[in-house]
C-alpha cells in the first residue's frame, strides 16, 4: 500500500516537473512571436514614415520645406553646422504625436560633392532607446521649382 | 484511514487544480497572442496594399501627364495612364473598397469588373506643392512627388 | 491493497492533449510573426534600394545641369542620347531599374519620365505537368 502511494507521489511529482517545463517553454515561443510581431510593425511604420519624408524631401529639400509639408503639432527644425536637421514625432499607426514612439529625423545636406544634388539622410529611430529602426538616403534637385 | 484517503484526494484534486489553472493560463496566453500576431500581420498587409502598392503604382507609371487626379462618379480617380497605349490604371473607391482597373481610359469606369485591393472609408487626395500628392487612406497617409514635367 | 482515490492516467492524458495543441498554436504564432517579419523587411530593403536608384538619378540630373551630358553620363549604367532628348537607366542586381527621360530646355532640363519599374520574367515551368500534346495525340487524331 505504502509502495503504491509512494509512486503515486512521486508520478504527480514528475508530471508537475514536465508540464511546468512544458509550460514556460510554451510561454517563451509565445513571448518571442510577439516581440517579433512587435518588431515587424514597427518596421513596417518606420518604412512608411521614411518614404514619406523623403517624398516630402523631394518636393521641398529643406528645412523649412520638410517644416511646412510635414510639421502637425510634431515636428521641430534645428540649424547645425552640417545643415538643418528635421524632426518628426509619429505614433505606432504613424499619426503624428509630439509624444510618439518613432521620431523621424531627417538631415539636409548641403549641395556637396560633384553632381551637386541636395542629400537626404533619413532615419526613423525609436524614441524611448534612440535605436535607429530604419535609415534611408535620397537626393533631391538643388533647388526644386 | 479515512483522513488518510482524504488527504491524498485533497493533494490530487490541488494537483490537478493547478495543472488546469496553469494551462487555462497559457491558452488565454497563446490565444491572446496569436490573435495579437494575425491583427498585426492583417494590419502590416492593409498598410502595405493600401499605401505601398499606390506608391509603387504611380512611381512606375511617372511620366509627364501620365498620372492625373480627377473626379468620378465614385469619387477622387487616380489614373495613371500606362505610356501612349491609351490604356490606363485607374483607382478609385467603390462600396467601401479601394479598387482598381485597367482600362481604355475612355471607357467608363466599372466597378463590378475592377479589382479590389483592400477595405478602406478613407479616400482623399489633396495636391499640394511642387508635384506633391497626399494620398489618405484607412492605411495611413502617403506622399507620393511626381517627378516629370518639371 | 487500497485503491487510490483518483487515477492520473485520464488526466495525463487531457493534459497531453492540451500541451499539443498549444505547441501547435506556439508553432503557427510564431511562424506567423516571423513571416511577418521577413515581409516587412523585403518592403523596407524595396524602398531603400528605390532611393538609391533615385539618388543616382538625382546625382545624374544635377550633373548634367552642371556640366552636360558628358559629365553625366558616367554616373548611369545606360546613356542615349538623340539631340534632343536622353534616355538614361540605372539598374541593381536584383532587377530594381530607374529610366528616365530628359528633354534640354533653354535653362537646363526638363524630366518627362521618372519611372521606378522592377524586372519580372515569368515563371513558364509548370514541373511535370502534362502539357495535353502528346504524341499520341497528335498521331491519333
Amino acid at each position: 500500500m505504502k509502495k503504491s502511494i509512494t509512486a503515486f507521489y512521486v508520478e504527480t511529482v514528475l508530471l508537475v516537473a514536465a508540464f511546468t517545463a512544458v509550460l514556460l517553454i510554451l510561454s517563451a515561443v509565445f513571448g518571442y512571436a510577439r516581440a517579433e510581431s512587435r518588431a515587424a510593425r514597427r518596421l513596417n511604420s518606420a518604412v512608411c514614415l521614411a518614404e514619406n519624408a523623403a517624398e516630402a524631401f523631394a518636393a521641398a529639400p529643406s528645412g523649412e520645406g520638410l517644416l511646412r509639408l510635414l510639421d502637425e503639432g510634431n515636428a521641430a527644425l534645428t540649424e547645425t553646422a552640417d545643415g538643418a536637421v528635421f524632426t518628426a514625432r509619429y505614433g505606432a499607426d504613424r499619426t503624428p504625436s509630439p509624444t510618439g514612439e518613432l521620431v523621424v529625423t531627417v538631415r539636409v545636406g548641403a549641395p556637396g560633392n560633384e553632381s551637386g544634388a541636395i542629400r537626404g539622410e533619413i532615419d526613423v529611430a525609436d524614441a524611448a532607446s534612440g535605436e535607429t529602426v530604419y535609415h534611408l538616403t535620397t537626393a533631391a534637385r538643388g533647388g526644386a521649382s | 484511514m479515512k483522513q488518510g484517503r482524504s488527504g491524498l484526494g485533497y493533494y490530487t484534486i490541488g494537483i490537478s487544480a493547478l495543472f488546469l489553472a496553469g494551462f487555462l493560463m497559457l491558452v488565454l496566453i497563446g490565444a491572446g497572442a496569436y490573435r495579437n500576431t494575425v491583427e498585426s500581420q492583417n494590419g502590416n498587409a492593409d498598410a502595405r496594399a493600401l499605401v505601398s502598392y499606390l506608391s509603387t503604382c504611380v512611381k512606375a507609371g511617372d511620366s509627364e501627364g501620365a498620372v492625373t487626379v480627377r473626379d468620378s462618379e465614385y469619387g477622387p480617380l487616380l489614373e495613371i495612364a500606362a505610356g501612349q497605349s491609351g490604356y490606363a490604371r485607374r483607382i478609385y473607391v467603390h462600396e467601401g473598397a479601394l479598387v482598381e482597373d485597367f482600362a481604355r481610359a475612355s471607357r467608363p469606369l466599372s466597378p463590378e469588373n475592377a479589382q479590389i485591393l483592400g477595405k478602406t472609408a478613407v479616400w482623399q487626395i489633396t495636391e499640394r506643392e511642387n508635384g506633391l500628392l497626399e494620398v489618405k487612406t484607412d492605411g495611413g497617409s502617403v506622399l507620393i512627388r511626381l517627378r516629370s514635367g518639371r | 491493497m487500497k485503491e487510490l482515490p483518483i487515477r492520473l492516467g485520464p488526466l495525463s492524458l487531457l493534459l497531453t492533449v492540451i500541451v499539443l495543441c498549444m505547441t501547435t498554436l506556439s508553432i503557427l504564432t510564431f511562424s506567423t510573426a516571423r513571416a511577418d517579419l521577413r515581409l516587412a523587411e523585403i518592403y523596407a530593403d524595396t524602398v531603400r534600394t528605390r532611393y538609391e536608384l533615385e539618388t543616382r538619378g538625382q546625382d545624374f540630373l544635377a550633373a548634367a545641369e552642371r556640366g552636360g551630358l558628358a559629365a553625366a553620363s558616367p554616373l548611369a549604367d545606360a546613356v542615349e542620347h538623340d539631340g534632343v532628348r536622353c534616355r538614361a537607366a540605372f539598374e541593381t542586381t536584383d532587377g530594381f531599374r530607374l529610366e528616365i527621360v530628359l528633354e534640354q530646355a533653354a535653362d537646363g532640363w526638363t524630366v518627362r519620365e521618372w519611372t521606378h519599374t522592377r524586372a519580372w520574367e515569368e515563371n513558364t515551368e509548370i514541373g511535370n505537368l502534362w502539357q495535353g500534346n502528346g504524341e499520341t495525340g497528335e498521331n491519333g487524331q
